[in-house]
């Protein structure tokens, strides 16, 4: 048995299936390109599939993450071909090898987000008070929490989780490109982020596109 | 496909992968290479429309002509049809996202009646004129099918024409039909004129009905060239009948998200509350080898790891036996689950549930449908006591801990001991797990037990009936209620109101019309979701029209009287539905039909030939 890992892309519509969607759809892909895939046991066997880091719906992945375990001799070029002759549209696999860093290595992720703004605002001021808001102010959203077994919200402050930050005008649109705390010990979702630029701004923001780019470790390395 | 506009509406709408479109299995055909582009529109959500067989079938049946390219739409919930409004961005079809109102003919499915003003929202939506008579033009054609087309009188003031009985045929001489018409830009009345002719196209237009002062019809006549009556249509042979090779797989959870394959049509059981028991006659059934090739396709094509087993009865296929055994052989080594809905707890098999088992434990239900056996007897649901607790001890022996039992209240004849003996039956199969000594330990049991309120169907045995008030079955909710003494019981009931609306639509006539449009106006839709249906605007659109709900539901008809119905023509009998109320009030069974033919006369539509009878 032999861990594979599956680097690929999720954009365009596939970018409105959530986590689980994903998850799913993985399982009958995999069923469909009759990849000697290993089985769990039990009552409902399935294929063991594990992904890096979800990603959130609405979110595109440039070089998100997925392991597979495969039985048998067949080759990563083949595995790539099979998997991607199912594929629809919107999901493109980039890279299949063996694995190599564990999940747990995964410490950051680098984003682009373009904003499109609604009329009446100008990208040049709004960017710059993005930059300014990151580097003087403490941001600080509010997060649903878990405290024992009860749901409780709680304020997290948002800095010490942001790497790096860069708002730029362009086209007028405002283009941020961001490095992120990401993976279990420490993750911040670009959404809250946005929610806390826009409340401390009065941002009014369209629609905003969030492209996660790639997946880094502690020592922004990209995870292989 | 996906425009700034679709964009934004979809960041701000929960689950937008119901509109996005983009599924694996979707077919996306070049516009400029078609002569006719078909929108099938689902008026329900995605989730419920994803999991319905009938549109996957027409879907591929449309989509293998070359000259035809059919596309998917379903009703917006109501957080994208406020952003939809909004943003004013009309109804599109998924794979092209093309606007519904571009296509040349709109086609709606029809599975429930609380659905109807989902139709009338989505042709608004669309941007186009609710009522029939608004929209001049040939395209587009707004038709319907479905189980509802078998009284479609509320709703023909909205739609052009109706498809009676089954689709798979009939559809494909409708689009051929609208091809020469358009080809010769032929104006909406020639067009209609000329399918009247067709056997399975109603057209309401062509009819004109009287009514007497009473509210009752007088008469309904046909204007030249539209036939008196018109006979639904029927495949014939199901061995013969187009099968998708493969499904649009949907990326959201659909509510049954698996392989679905007919293996039968019609129902040998004739209960007499069972609508679809009726108007799917005669039997026909398809053969086990087509069935396992068809599973297996589909599974393959489709990467789904559960294939479901689809009929009205599902343990009265009479090569079941044959059937298993084959389905078994590839599915276990390829890790697909089997399930089969609609088992009847009399010849629930008891090998059939190990070898099951040895796959997946889903859930049981049983449908005893009344409490007592005179009840059961007088809706001709031929199951007793014993063998409902039968089949819930070989369960329980075969590793189950929660039954479903399913139940209605407002039954022709129902007194209060049937009632109470809902009650009782569902306390029994409690007990019945307590009775075997190898139950596993440590786990209780639970049987839920869901109880529906009785809605008198056209084309059934108590069509003729009066329906209980929405008062009288939440009298009857609590009596029972009040009847069950451990929670091991959970109960849960049908909110009365839409049984009563849901009663008054199945059996109305064209004067519900103006209701529905008035219902509509004033924000009903989704009539049919517990927490969307809205019993004070409806009380409210139904006095501002200036119509009494309770003469269409709870009026009891004179067998002589003229239905709304009466000119659709199903192949039954209307002394065969005679006959079999007298027996129903009388507590006489009437054998299945593979043990007597009962003159149902449905036969006579396919040439005679009923699987049942051989």
């Amino acid at each position: 048995m032999r861990l594979v890992r599956i680097r690929f892309s999720k954009t365009d519509t596939a970018k409105y299936m959530s986590h689980l969607d994903l998850n799913r759809l993985m399982q009958r892909l995999i069923k469909k390109s009759r990849l000697p895939v290993w089985y769990t046991e039990g009552f409902n066997p399935h294929a063991y599939v594990t992904f890096a880091l979800p990603l959130p719906l609405g979110h595109e992945g440039l070089n998100e993450s997925m392991d597979i375990r495969i039985e048998g001799p067949t080759g990563n070029e083949a595995i790539k071909e099979r998997l991607t002759a199912v594929l629809p549209p919107g999901l493109a696999i980039k890279t299949v090898y063996d694995t190599q860093d564990a999940p747990k290595t995964i410490a950051f992720a680098l984003y682009e987000i373009n904003l499109l703004l609604e009329p009446g605002q100008d990208a040049e001021t709004l960017a710059k008070e993005f930059n300014s808001l990151v580097k003087n102010t403490e941001l600080k959203a509010k997060k649903m929490g878990k405290k024992g077994k009860r749901k409780i919200e709680k304020e997290i402050i948002l800095n010490p989780l942001i790497e790096s930050f860069e708002a730029k005008a362009l086209d007028g649109k405002v283009q941020i490109t961001a490095t992120l705390a990401a993976g279990s010990k420490a993750n911040l979702n670009p959404d809250l982020l946005l929610t806390s630029l826009q409340e401390a701004s009065g941002a009014q923001i369209e629609l905003a596109k969030i492209v996660r780019k790639d997946i880094l470790k502690a020592d922004f390395e990209p995870f292989e | 496909m996906l425009t700034k506009k679709h964009e934004k509406i979809l960041s701000r709408v929960q689950k937008p992968g119901r509109y996005s479109g983009g599924e694996p299995g979707s077919i996306i055909k070049d516009k400029s290479k078609v002569d006719v582009s078909f929108a099938f529109c689902f008026p329900d959500t995605y989730e419920i429309g994803m999991s319905h067989l009938g549109m996957k079938i027409l879907y591929s049946v449309l989509n293998e002509r070359e000259d035809t390219r059919c596309e998917r739409v379903f009703a917006p919930w109501t957080d994208m049809e406020a952003e939809m409004r909004k943003e004013k961005l009309p109804l599109y079809a998924l794979e092209s996202g093309d606007d519904v109102k571009d296509f040349d003919i709109i086609g709606f499915t029809l599975q429930y009646e609380l659905s109807y003003t989902n139709l009338l929202n989505m042709l608004d939506l669309a941007g186009l004129p609710i009522k029939a008579e608004d929209r001049q033009g040939l395209a587009p054609l707004v038709v319907a099918g479905g189980p509802c087309v078998c009284n479609p009188e509320p709703i023909c003031d909205f739609v052009d024409l109706f498809l009676p009985g089954e689709g798979e045929e009939v559809i494909n001489d409708l689009v051929d039909l609208y091809k020469t018409h358009k080809a010769k830009s032929s104006s909406k009345a020639e067009f209609l004129q000329a399918a009247a002719g067709v056997q399975g196209i109603y057209v309401p237009s062509l009819y004109e009905v009287d009514y007497e002062e009473s509210g009752k019809i007088a008469a309904v006549r046909a204007k030249s060239p539209a036939p008196k009556r018109v006979e639904k249509r029927i495949i014939s042979d199901l061995d013969k009948a187009h099968v998708p090779e493969n499904f649009v797989v949907p990326f959201v959870e659909a509510v049954h998200d698996r392989v679905t394959v007919e293996i039968f049509r019609g129902c040998i059981r004739g209960c007499r509350f069972c609508q679809a028991g009726f108007i799917y006659r005669p039997i026909r059934e398809k053969s086990h080898d087509v069935i396992n090739d068809q599973c297996k396709t589909l599974a393959d094509n489709t990467g789904y790891d559960e294939v479901s087993l689809c009929s009205l009865s599902t343990s009265d296929y009479s090569q079941i036996q044959d059937l298993l055994p084959e389905l078994l052989d590839w599915t276990v080594e390829e890790k697909v689950n089997i399930s089969l809905p609609s088992l009847r707890a009399d010849n629930f098999p008891k090998q059939l549930s190990e070898r099951l088992l040895a796959v997946r434990r889903s859930g049981l239900t049983f449908a005893p449908e009344a409490g007592t056996q005179r009840l059961r007897d007088v809706i001709n649901k031929n199951i007793s006591r014993e063998e409902i607790l039968t089949a819930a001890r070989r369960a329980f022996e075969s590793g189950w801990t929660s039954v479903k039992l399913y139940f209605m209240i407002g039954l022709p004849t129902e007194t209060e001991e049937d009632l109470e003996a809902i009650a009782q039956l569902a306390q029994d199969v409690v007990d019945e797990f307590y009775k075997n000594p190898n139950r596993p330990k440590g786990r209780g049991v639970s049987v839920s037990v869901s109880v529906a309120g009785f809605v008198p169907k056209p084309f059934t045995p108590f069509q003729w009936e009066a329906q209980d008030t929405a008062e009288s079955f939440a009298y009857k909710q609590n009596f029972i209620k009040s009847k069950i003494k451990t929670r091991k019981i959970n109960i849960s009931f049908h909110n009365p109101h839409m049984s009563f609306l849901e009663g008054v639509l199945a059996r109305g006539d064209r004067r519900l019309g103006a209701l529905i449009e008035h219902a509509w106006r004033l924000g009903c839709r989704f009539d049919g979701w517990d927490d969307q249906f809205d019993k004070i605007l409806w009380t409210q659109a139904f006095e501002e029209c200036g119509l009494e709900p309770e003469f269409y539901a709870s009026r009891l008809r004179g067998m002589d009287e003229l239905l709304p119905w009466d000119h659709l023509d199903y192949g039954l009998s209307k002394k065969f539905l005679i006959r079999e109320r007298e027996k129903a009030y009388a507590a006489k069974t009437t054998p299945h039909c593979r043990q007597a033919c009962a003159a149902c006369g449905a036969n006579a539509m396919n040439g005679g030939a009923c699987h049942a009878i051989g």
